[in-house]
This record gives structure tokens, C-alpha cells and sequence, in this order.
């Protein structure tokens, strides 16, 4: 794999979250962070169907860690961005940067 | 954590059927556990809601996903089994190939479609709609814990075949003392309390309680402390508020407790506020524990502890734990039989009747119920019945579509599972917009409902009755979709494939002219069944009620025993009230009378004597009303015979009483009652008795209801024998409720601190007491007609399916000579033949199942030939043009292509 896979603006907002909320990445708080960021609420169907597909691809692994408070002893699944997500990740920050450059006040934003 | 702390179970159900199956799935539905806990914590209704919304979103994306990917399989031609094998949700792959194929078939027919979508949504959402109603009012619990264990008491008197009686207060006593079967008993009486002090003057429904009331029902308060059994006679003066009275009159303030409210003048301390939606009796604002050890009664505030004889106390008791029904029953009969020698007379026993508490509130509604169960049953039948019908049809249609998928290689058992997915997708189609109709017909029936029907507006759609009708459909589905694989598997597909269109058999074809001729009696049943209460209706409310109700203004007042100490300060006060009012602009004539014909059902009978009759007339029955002069010219009910009540009937005149013509009738059959004297009041043989002389007979006025004979009743001057309530009728010569505020400020003239109650017009009073038949009507009117579009739908589809075979047939008949009017008759004759026949079952049916609603039924027979024969004629109507569609279409057949493509 040379090029590193192009993600979608969800996919992106996924990968990054589960990066954001580190150590502790399983849905429920990937979620929370999600809609704090955007201000959104996101559709739980898109959410875990996103979460298969990263993982088919290659760009994140999850992994059951038993129970915690109020599942009935259900497992966890804990998130993490692999090598090749991280990559795809960098690939798509720096051609978004690319595409901004010198729009920056045209967006209102600072550069 | 009990059964309401945790998700919906129904949507997490569905979720385990589409989420992946191994770990990744458990961790994904306990994710959405924790996320609802923590919504739940902040609003219960809100985080159902989003659990719901999530459930579905997450059913969408995975059957999307997996479709989308199955797709992608099937264009990859190196391997597609062992890819299949590899899958996680391979066997699901599997059932989406069949739902896709499912859903493309039935796009392809988008009229078959729509016909079944419909009558499924039909079916499944009127049942569903009248049995979650139904569900609410007879199978649900009331809103209390353990409330299977929550039992009414009554008196009982077997030789007066009396089941139901309020009961003593000595007697009730006894029980309290004696009864060993609960936990707790507790009596309560239902009255209306004026409250004045802070804020306007209010009449709020109450009740007096004795302190055990809450400790029976087992309620805790919002705010404050309730009442306890141990209170004794110290919990009197204080007063236990609903939410509603909570909310309304008092905003909702926190610091409400300790605060005073004066009820009919005495002043008492809020001590509690109750949860909302509790309320027991219904619609209960007020609870006053009495200061005596039993219940105040409503008309005074005597201690009744000692009293045997008036029975006015309705019982409550909590059974104790392990004790039945039939053990409390047969001890409290033992603690009856132990009462007080003095007070048993061996002809004629008291008995106690133990009695679910929730049986005593709905039972009276048990037959309206149950003819709406039946109809809606019917219904249910028809659309079932439909259904299977347009499957039969679509299945023969496709014996050779199935005959090659058989030559291609697929077995019976996955051509079964083929019909079996396109059946429950007919019942998803059909479901989902029978949920929406059965949501809104819920709220319809609600808001149509009349008042007064305990716990309706509890009334919601219940998830559980839903999956009863779908199941029921699904099942119809299943055994009609499946019928035309059964002894298809044996066949050789060749045969079928060969023969390359479908030949008629005899088999299906009884099976369909079964199925219309159910479908044409079932519906006449229903159209019969409205038509009854159509007539009902139109006889009960042309009925002569006895009175004008036109133009006539009511209002209620009670007097506070406390003020209005004496019969003089009452006789005064509605003399002052009535001069005022008469004196209004406008007003044509005003009276007061006891009770108001046509409304509440207080049954003020009561026992008189004729002077000078001994025996057979001693017990002789009479209703007690108390008018002011003017009552009969305010609501001209026409004077008889005699004389009006009058002015000169004063407290120190000779005592005068006017009666209606029933009890003229009854009790002095052809002779003249004018003169003759009776006494409400003690002992015939007692010199002091006061004796009343019959001086008037006026005509007689419905008395509860239209449809109800009228009784015997008799009319004493209000200024004899002065009653602390009453109604107030005003005769006005423009829009009643234009005088509304001009009387109340008059009532506020004579008595600031009086409210003026339930203020209608006369009018409002009669479509009340319509309403409930109003209802029915109108419920079973729908149904007929949901019901006749059915048939028709059913009855178009069988003769079109029909014509379609024989569409060779028909072109050579043509061909040889038949005309297009032939054509048009032999295909309507063919229908209107298995109509006929449907009409004689459906008109056998209708007579033998009438008589479950003859009690509903008035001023006609249920053979009421005319209804009979409307209703046959208009179904005969419908079905004609049923079959006309496709019998003109048939016509229409060109004769040399129908006869060369054969």
C-alpha cells in the first residue's frame, strides 16, 4: 500500500476522535466527543457502520476489554488508529491544508 | 433495577436481529445501554425516544450495509461461495437477496401492492387502535402497586336482589374491626367541596376519607406527609391536595404545606400534595380525612359510626399477603353474619360482595367494549380475508415463474423461504402505516370518547397489542402465501412450465369464492350493526324529552352547612338569588329545582305513603325533587291538571306537592290525584306527620337518559322544605351564556363566597347524555364503512383474477357471436352470485349475533327489516360496481388477439 487510502469527512472526524479521546477510546465517549466538536448528533448507524469499515480497511483495530458500569458484564470494544489509519489520517490533513492555502480570508479565518 | 429502568425491550430485540452476532455486537447494544442509562437519569421519555431512534437508525445502515456489500459479491465472479462463507452476515446476506427480490416483485405490482398495503394498514390499524383502548380500560392495571390485591366491599341484600349497595356506617365498622383478610380496609365518600378562604370561591370534586385511605391504596405524596391509619380522628382538619388542584389553583408552589384552605366554611391545613396521575376515585381533587371514625356523608356532617340503616360509604381494602378472592370473600360473609341481632332480619340478610377494584371501575363499560372488540374483529377478518385472497390469486400467477426458479435448482425449502420473506415484507408494508393509523385512531377515539369513561385518556397504543395484529396478519400472510407451494414441491416444474400459463382448477377457486362469500357476510354484520345504531341514535334523540331545552341557561349551587344553618337562611337565599337573576335584562323566567332532569345521576328515590292506603301502596316509589315557582314555565313542561307551584307555598302554609303524570298513572290509575295527600316524611300513623296535598300533575321529563321511561316523580315547594343544594335554570330571550356572567355576579350580590358550578346551556346538558351513543354510532359507522371497502377491494380482485383467465374463453365466445352487453352481464351475474350468497349467510349471522347488542338497541327491533334491507341493498350497491369495473374490461377483449394468442 503506497498511497494511503483517501477518507471520507466522516471517516476523518472518527479517526480523529478515537486519536482525541486516546487511552479510553470506546464508542460511547468517541461518540460524545464527535457531537461536542461538531455540535451535532450523529446517526449511531452511521457511527458503528463507519467503525466496521475503518476496520475492514485497515485503519483502526478494536479489541474486547470485559464489562465496566451498567452493561450487564457485556465487553467493551476499545478503539485504536493503526499505523495505516494515522497515515490516511496525515494524507488527509495535508492535502485539506493544501486546498486552504491562501483561501484562508476569503473563509474569515485567521491564517 | 425493575422492568421500566431499562430500554425498551422491543427495540433492543430488534437491534440484537441486525447487528453483527459475536462480541463487536454485545459491545455495541451494551454501549447504547450505558448511553440510555445516562440519558435516562436526566428525562426517562427522552432517552426512549433516542434508544428507538437509534434502533432504527442502526437497522437502516446495517441492512443498507450488508445489501451493499452483498452486491458487491455478487459481481465478483472468482469465487462468490467461499466469499459468501467468509461473510459475518452471510445466511443474513442471504435474506436480503430474498427481501430485495421481495420488494422489486411487489414495486413491479404497484396496484396488487397498494390494495394489500392498505387493507392490512386498514385491519391492523383500527384493531390495534380499539384494542390498545380496550387494553387500557379492561386488562390494565390501575396506577397502583400491587394493585390485583386492591378490592371494593359492598353491602349486599340477596332477598332484594340487591348486589351492590353503599354501605353503613356501623356496618362498615364492624368489618374494619372483625376482617382479618387485609392488610388495611378504608371507606370513602365521594362529594363536592367549596372552597373559598385565598383565592376565588372554587367547587372541587372531593372525598372524605377515613386516615387508612392512602396506607389502602398504598400511595406515597410528592410533598408533606399523607394521612396514616394511625391518626385517628386527629387527621381531621387537614386536607391532602391532587397534582391537578396543586397545579391549577395553587401554581405549584413548593412551600404549599401548612398552608390554610377553607372547605365549606371550616377552615382546614394542607398537610400533603398527591404524584401526578394519581387520583382514586376518578378525577378527585380534594381528600379530607372526616373528623368522625367513619366518612362524612355529602349532604351533612352528622357522625354516622352508629348508624346501620343509610348506607352511603363506598370500601376499599388491600387483600393481606396469600389471601385469594374467594377466602376474603367467605370470611367477610362470616363477619357479616356475626353483626348485631338487632340489626339482621333472617328474610332478608346483609352480605358483604368482595370485588376487584378494577372490575368495579370498567365494568359497566364491558358491553360497549365488547361489540367494539367484535366489529373490530370483523374487521380484522375481512382484511385477513382480503389478503389471503389477492396472495391466492398472485400465487397462481406465479406457478411458472416459481416452476423455472424449480428447473434452475432451487428447492421447495428455499422457494418456501422466498414466499415466507415476501409475506412478512406484505406485513411490514402493511404494518407500518397501521401503526401510524392506529396512533392517530387512539387520539381519534380518545378525543371522540363522551366524559366520564374511567381511565381513558390513559388510553396509548401498546406495543404488545400491535404485535398481536401484525402476528395475526403475518399468519394470514404465511398460510395464504405459502397454500400454493403445498403439493407444488411433488410436481414435476415441467408439467407447469409446459402448460405456460395457468389453467383454472377447482381448488383455489372455491377456496376464493369461499373467501368473498365470508368477506360479504362479515361485512353485512357490520353494516347492520351501524345501521342499528344509526336508528338508535336518531330514535333516542327525537325523542320528546318532556322539556324545552332551547335557550335555557343551568348553573349548580351548594350551600355550606355551616353557614346556611337553617331551613329559613336557605329559603332566603335562593328567594334573594332568583329575585336578582329575574331581574337581569334579558331573562325570561328563572327557577330552581333539586336535580335537573337529564343530568348526574344522583337517584334521590325515595318511599312515600298515600293517606288513608294501607299495604299495597306503603312501598311506593317516587323521585324527590324540590322546585321554586316558575321551574315548569323555565323549562315549559306543560302543566296537566291543577295548579303550578305558587308563591303562597310558604314554610307556614299548608304543605302542597305537584307530580308528574307517571306517578298519576301509576299510583292513581283513573282517578283524579288532585287532593289526595302523601308524606315523604315518617310514620303514616303518626298524627304529627306532615302531610303534602297533590294540587298540580305536569308532564314528564326524561329523567337520566332519553331512551329511559320515565319515572314517577314529585315536585315540593322549595320554600317548604328548603334543600342546601341546587340547580339554577334561567329562561333567556337571546344566547344563553350571554347571561353567564350577569348570574354569577347576582350569586356574588347575594353570597361572595359561593361558586357557581357547571354552567351549560340546557342544550349541552341533552347532548351529553347523547354523547356515548353519539360515539358508538359514530365508531361503528366507521368501521362498516372501512368495512364495505374491504369487500369491495376483495370482490374486484376475485372477479378481475377471474375475467383475466378467460380472457381466451371470452374472446371466443365473442367471436361466435356474444355481444359486449352479454359479455358485461354473464361477468356481473357470476359476481352478484357469490354476493347473494354472502348476504343470506351474513343476514343469518346478523340475526343470531344482534342480540349481543339488543341492550344498546332503542325504538327499533334488531330484525329491523328497513336496516336489513338499506344495508343489503347498499353492500348489493357496492358489490355491483365491483364487478362492474372488470366485467366492462373483459368486454373490451379484442377477439382475434385473445383467440390467436391462445
Amino acid at each position: 500500500m503506497t498511497q494511503p487510502l483517501l477518507l471520507g469527512t466522516f471517516e476523518q472526524l472518527v479517526l480523529a476522535a478515537i486519536m482525541q479521546v486516546g487511552d479510553d477510546a470506546y464508542p460511547p465517549p468517541v461518540l460524545a466527543w464527535i457531537e461536542r466538536s461538531t455540535g451535532r448528533a450523529i446517526n449511531r448507524g452511521s457511527f458503528y457502520v463507519s467503525l466496521d469499515r475503518l476496520e475492514r480497511k485497515g485503519l483502526l483495530q478494536s479489541r474486547p476489554d470485559p464489562g465496566g458500569e451498567g452493561r450487564g458484564g457485556r465487553p467493551r470494544r476499545y478503539l485504536t488508529v493503526t499505523a495505516a489509519g494515522v497515515a490516511a489520517l496525515r494524507h488527509a490533513r495535508s492535502s485539506l491544508l493544501a486546498s486552504w492555502a491562501g483561501i484562508e480570508h476569503l473563509l474569515g479565518e485567521q491564517p | 433495577v425493575s422492568d421500566f429502568g431499562g430500554p425498551p425491550r422491543l427495540a433492543e430485540a430488534l437491534l440484537r436481529r441486525v447487528v453483527p452476532s459475536g462480541w463487536a455486537g454485545e459491545s455495541l447494544i451494551a454501549d447504547l445501554e450505558e448511553e440510555f442509562h445516562d440519558r435516562a437519569v436526566r428525562a426517562r421519555g427522552a432517552a426512549r425516544a433516542w434508544y428507538w431512534r437509534a434502533t432504527v437508525q442502526l437497522a437502516w445502515a446495517y441492512l443498507w450495509d450488508g445489501a451493499r456489500r452483498h452486491r458487491l459479491i455478487r459481481r465478483d465472479t472468482a469465487r462468490p461461495d467461499r466469499r459468501l462463507g467468509r461473510l459475518p452476515h452471510g445466511y443474513r446476506a442471504g435474506l436480503l437477496q430474498d427481501f430485495h427480490f421481495a420488494v422489486r416483485s411487489f414495486l413491479r405490482t404497484p396496484g396488487f401492492t397498494l390494495l394489500c398495503a392498505t387493507t392490512l394498514a386498514l385491519g391492523i390499524g383500527s384493531a390495534t387502535a380499539v384494542f390498545s383502548v380496550a387494553d387500557t380500560l379492561l386488562l390494565r392495571p390501575l396506577p397502583f402497586p400491587h394493585a390485583d390485591r386492591l378490592v371494593d366491599l359492598w353491602s349486599t341484600r340477596p332477598a332484594q336482589g340487591e348486589q351492590r349497595n353503599v354501605v353503613a356506617g356501623a356496618t362498615y365498622l364492624d368489618w374494619e374491626r372483625d376482617a382479618r383478610a387485609f392488610t388495611l380496609l378504608a371507606a370513602y365518600r365521594t362529594m363536592d367541596f367549596n372552597v373559598t378562604g385565598d383565592g376565588f370561591p372554587e367547587r372541587l370534586p372531593g372525598v372524605s376519607i377515613t386516615p387508612g385511605f392512602f396506607a389502602a391504596l398504598d400511595v406515597g405524596p410528592i410533598l408533606g406527609r399523607l394521612p396514616s391509619p394511625g391518626d385517628g380522628p386527629a387527621a381531621a382538619r387537614t386536607v391532602v391536595l391532587s397534582d391537578a388542584v396543586w397545579q391549577e389553583r395553587y401554581g405549584a408552589d413548593p412551600s404549599i404545606i401548612g398552608r390554610a384552605m377553607t372547605i365549606d366554611g371550616i377552615p382546614h391545613t394542607i398537610v400533603a400534595v398527591l404524584p401526578p396521575g394519581v387520583t382514586f376515585p376518578e378525577k378527585v381533587g380534594l381528600y379530607a380525612p372526616s373528623p368522625y371514625r367513619v366518612p362524612l356523608t355529602p349532604m351533612d356532617d352528622v357522625d354516622r359510626s352508629a348508624d346501620r340503616t343509610a348506607g352511603y360509604l363506598r370500601v376499599i381494602g388491600r387483600l393481606a399477603e396469600g389471601i385469594s378472592l374467594d377466602a376474603a370473600q367467605a370470611e367477610m360473609s362470616a363477619v357479616a353474619a356475626r353483626a348485631p341481632a338487632a340489626a339482621r332480619d333472617p328474610d332478608d340478610p346483609i352480605g358483604v360482595a368482595v370485588i376487584p377494584a378494577q372490575e368495579d371501575l370498567v365494568g359497566p363499560l364491558r358491553p360497549t367494549l365488547i361489540v367494539f372488540l367484535g366489529a373490530v374483529g370483523l374487521l380484522l377478518l375481512i382484511a385477513c380475508a382480503n389478503v389471503a385472497n389477492l396472495l391466492t390469486v398472485r400465487a397462481l400467477r406465479r406457478r411458472p415463474e416459481l416452476a423455472v426458479r424449480m428447473s434452475l435448482g432451487a428447492g421447495p425449502a428455499r422457494i418456501r423461504r422466498q414466499l415466507l420473506t415476501e409475506a412478512i415484507v406484505l406485513a411490514l408494508m402493511g404494518g407500518v402505516p397501521g401503526l401510524l393509523l392506529a396512533a392517530w385512531g387512539t387520539r381519534i377515539l380518545v378525543s371522540l370518547a363522551p366524559e366520564g369513561i374511567p381511565r381513558l385518556s390513559e388510553a396509548s397504543v401498546d406495543s404488545r397489542v400491535l404485535i398481536v395484529s401484525l402476528l395475526v396478519t403475518l399468519a394470514t400472510g404465511l398460510l395464504f402465501g405459502l397454500a400454493p407451494t403445498v403439493g407444488f414441491s411433488g410436481r414435476a416444474p415441467s408439467l407447469t412450465l409446459r402448460a405456460g400459463r395457468v389453467r383454472r382448477q377447482p381448488g383455489p377457486e372455491l377456496l376464493r369464492d369461499t373467501i368473498v362469500v365470508t368477506e360479504v357476510a362479515l361485512a353485512l354484520l357490520l353494516v347492520v350493526g351501524a345501521g342499528l345504531m344509526l336508528r338508535t341514535y336518531r330514535a333516542v334523540s327525537t325523542t320528546d324529552p318532556g322539556f324545552d331545552p332551547s335557550s335555557v341557561l343551568v348553573a349548580h349551587v351548594a350551600l355550606p352547612a355551616s353557614r346556611y344553618t337553617d331551613d329559613a337562611t336557605q329559603a332566603a337565599f335562593y328567594e334573594q338569588t332568583l329575585a336578582s337573576i329575574r331581574a337581569l335584562p334579558g331573562v325570561e323566567s328563572a327557577a330552581t329545582i333539586l336535580t335537573l332532569p337529564m343530568h348526574w345521576a344522583i337517584r334521590g328515590t325515595f318511599h312515600f305513603s298515600v293517606e288513608g292506603r294501607t299495604d299495597p301502596e306503603s312501598g311506593a316509589l317516587a323521585g324527590y325533587q324540590v322546585a321554586s315557582t316558575d321551574y315548569f314555565k323555565t323549562l315549559r313542561i306543560p302543566l296537566l291538571q291543577g295548579r303550578d307551584i305558587a308563591e303562597a307555598d310558604q314554610y307556614d302554609h299548608p304543605a302542597v306537592v305537584v307530580i308528574n303524570e307517571a306517578m298519576a298513572q301509576r299510583y292513581w290509575p283513573g282517578e283524579n290525584p288532585l287532593g289526595q295527600r302523601i308524606t315523604f316524611w315518617g310514620d303514616p300513623d303518626d298524627p304529627a306527620t306532615t302531610w303534602a296535598t297533590i294540587v298540580g300533575v305536569v308532564g314528564n321529563t326524561a329523567k337520566d337518559g332519553l331512551d329511559e321511561p320515565p319515572e314517577p316523580e314529585a315536585y315540593l315547594p322549595v320554600r317548604q322544605v328548603p334543600m342546601p343544594r341546587a340547580s339554577i335554570v334561567v329562561r333567556t330571550a337571546g344566547d344563553p351564556y350571554g347571561i353567564a356572567d350577569a348570574v354569577r355576579r347576582c350569586l356574588r350580590d347575594v353570597d361572595a363566597s359561593l361558586p357557581l358550578y357547571g354552567v351549560l346551556t340546557m342544550e349541552d346538558v341533552v347532548a351529553e347524555s347523547l354523547a356515548q351513543r353519539r360515539f358508538r354510532m359514530i365508531l361503528l359507522g366507521v368501521f362498516a364503512g372501512a368495512a364495505l371497502l374491504l369487500t369491495a377491494v376483495g370482490l374486484y380482485g376475485v372477479i378481475s383474477f377471474s375475467v383475466g383467465q378467460r380472457t381466451r374463453e371470452i374472446g371466443i365466445r365473442m367471436a361466435l357471436g356474444a355481444t359486449r352487453d352479454g359479455v358485461v352481464r354473464q361477468v356481473i351475474r357470476e359476481g352478484l352470485v357469490r354476493v347473494a350468497v354472502g348476504l343470506a349467510v351474513g343476514a343469518a349471522g346478523s340475526l343470531a349475533l344482534t342480540r349481543v347488542i339488543a341492550s344498546q338497541v332503542f325504538g327499533v327491533s334488531v330484525t329491523d327489516p328497513i336496516t336489513y334491507a338499506c344495508s343489503a341493498l347498499t353492500l348489493g350497491m357496492l358489490a355491483l360496481t365491483a364487478c362492474a369495473v372488470p366485467a366492462i374490461r373483459a368486454s373490451r377483449v379484442d377477439p382475434a388477439l385473445a383467440v390467436r394468442d391462445a
